[in-house]
């Protein structure tokens, strides 16, 4: 029985707890058996707390008996980056400079999900700050990736991809800079949702890149991701950047499918991903086709001139935010993070001002020129399936920015322009690998993104594979 | 222009922030600086006399569906 539940949703399990037919602790369990065969592989966490979490599943199940149930994620196991501050524990957010930094209070987002009923069994590989497309981590060990332990799980959000993929919980927030929720999401085919900016709160978060930062789900189904964002969504009295925005009911959302919805079809920038990955997108196009939807080719405005002002917003701001540690504590950084972070530093004040200045009148004619002609847009979230570990070993050289682009090429963009971006498992490659399609939206429209991944979900079965 | 061209100008910089970047250091600095730099000034240069930083919010509000 423990062993099927592991790979149960979180809406499926929260729902077999709350119909008596599961217990907490049975899914912790589950999730505790997985964790003990693959995380020696995967290395996805980097604290595990089973007395913790066995307790608050006891504790969860003891209530449920008496008829108190704490929301719709009531003993449901969840497990997160390490950058998400809980008073009193460690928060290493993936480095060395904070491998012993106890945080002193709770971020928004961790909060919200207790208050939901959900389990936290521990804490969640990532990359050095949140500052790596790929899933190395020289300090607490890279993340390997749950469909081919060669290969990356896709960054920042590493243990967050590889640990869901291979059920070891059933659901986990990432933060997403650059693409750092998307990516891995496609490299490791799950669901991840990077928000509107504003749209969740960040308090209590650790910060990279205050204009770009977003937190969002990443989960096994589209349902899951819907019924997490309705936890975590809104605005925050901590957070002044958290928008006041209404929240809507994402979870009753998900039933308006995509009859009529118009999908936009990019016709340049996007198209320059690799044959397999366009292949599988063109299969995806084909399946909402036959769900009702319309899809049109529209224009792309200038993206090359959107990712030439992101490094200009995010290296001076995560420069900003580590300069005392770049002063102090250099050699305490890996290669690949300090040679980042330095370069940083080289921007000028205009440069980034001018950044700042163009993203509003760079999101309305991206708005206007896509927006005006589909509902949503659909494009690869990666240029390529996941490469190897060894190969995308990127540690230094004058080329070192460089190389690191391309991984979030097609993400980083709607962090600058502010969209939301949802990744949904499209299929494998020949050699096994998970591809993902991204589904963008205009400011704040989650909703439609949810609903137009459920319906592709509701489809096909990609999301129910299972890494052997 | 003061987009960077020079390991020489990527340790000035990191100096003025209180760093100090060696040799290799600052060469991938400016190595990783100088396309982006000049793709960014290239754009700016058509960016509104009156646009401001600040702004992003209202934005959002006036591209919602």
């Amino acid at each position: 029985m423990s062993g099927d539940l592991a790979l149960l949703s979180a809406a499926e399990l929260a729902r077999r707890i709350r119909g008596g037919t599961a217990t907490s602790r049975e899914a912790v369990e589950a999730c505790l058996a997985r964790i003990e065969r693959l995380d020696g592989t995967l290395n996805a966490f980097i604290a595990l707390d089973e007395e913790h979490a066995r307790r608050s599943a006891d504790l969860a199940d003891a209530e449920a008996k008496r008829g108190r149930w704490h929301g719709p994620l009531h003993g449901v196991p969840l497990a997160h980056k390490d950058m998400y501050y809980r008073e009193g524990r460690i928060a290493t957010c993936g480095s060395k400079i904070r491998n012993e930094w106890v945080a002193p209070a709770t971020a928004t987002v961790l909060s919200r999900l207790d208050a939901a009923g959900a389990l936290d069994l521990g804490t969640l590989n990532m990359a050095e700050f949140a500052l790596g497309p790929t899933g190395h981590n020289w300090h607490h060990g890279h993340a390997r990736n749950a469909w081919n332990p060669e290969h990356i799980t896709g960054g920042s959000s590493s243990g967050s991809a590889t640990g869901l993929a291979a059920r070891m919980f059933y659901g986990t927030l990432g933060s997403d800079t650059g693409g750092s929720i998307r990516l891995p999401a496609h490299f490791c085919g799950v669901v991840g949702l990077k928000p509107s900016w504003g749209r969740v709160s960040r308090a209590n978060a650790m910060p990279l890149s205050w204009t770009l930062d977003c937190v969002g789900p990443l989960t096994r189904t589209v349902e899951d991701n819907a019924l997490i964002m309705s936890m975590i969504a809104g605005p925050d009295p901590l957070d002044p950047t958290a928008a006041e925005e209404p929240v809507p009911d994402y979870v009753a959302g998900l039933a308006r499918g995509v009859q009529n919805l118009r999908i936009g079809v990019p016709t340049r920038f996007f198209t320059e991903a690799e044959a397999e990955t366009l292949r599988l997108l063109a299969a995806a196009r084909e399946v909402f086709a036959r769900l009702g939807a319309v899809l049109i080719e529209v224009p792309i405005p200038d993206m090359e001139k959107v990712g030439a002002y992101f490094p200009m917003v995010m290296g001076p701001e995560s420069a900003t935010i580590h300069r005392e540690w770049l002063r102090t504590r250099p050699g305490d950084y890996s290669a690949q993070v300090r040679a980042r972070l330095e370069a940083g530093l080289t921007v000028p004040a205009t440069f980034y001002l001018d950044a700042l200045r163009a993203r509003g009148p760079l999101l309305a004619e991206f708005t206007e020129t896509v927006f005006s002609r589909c509902d949503i847009l659909m494009v690869p979230a990666g240029m390529f399936p996941a490469p190897t570990v060894a190969e995308s070993e990127i540690t230094g050289g004058p080329d070192l920015v460089a190389k690191l682009t391309n991984f979030p090429r097609f993400t980083r963009v709607f962090n600058y322009l502010g969209l939301p971006g949802l990744t949904v498992p499209a299929g494998f490659t020949g050699s096994g690998l998970p591809v993902g399609m991204q589904l963008v939206g205009r400011p704040f429209d989650e909703a439609t993104l949810l609903a137009a991944g459920h319906a592709y979900q509701q489809a096909t079965e990609w999301h129910r594979k299972v890494p052997s | 222009m003061t987009a960077m061209r020079s390991a020489d100008d990527a340790r000035l910089f990191a100096a003025k922030a209180g760093v100090t970047l060696d040799d290799e250091a600052a060469r991938n600095a400016a190595s990783a600086t100088a396309v982006p730099l000049a793709e960014a000034d290239k754009h700016s240069r058509a960016l509104a006399f009156e646009a401001e930083p600040g702004q992003f919010a209202a934005y959002q509000q006036r591209c919602k569906r």
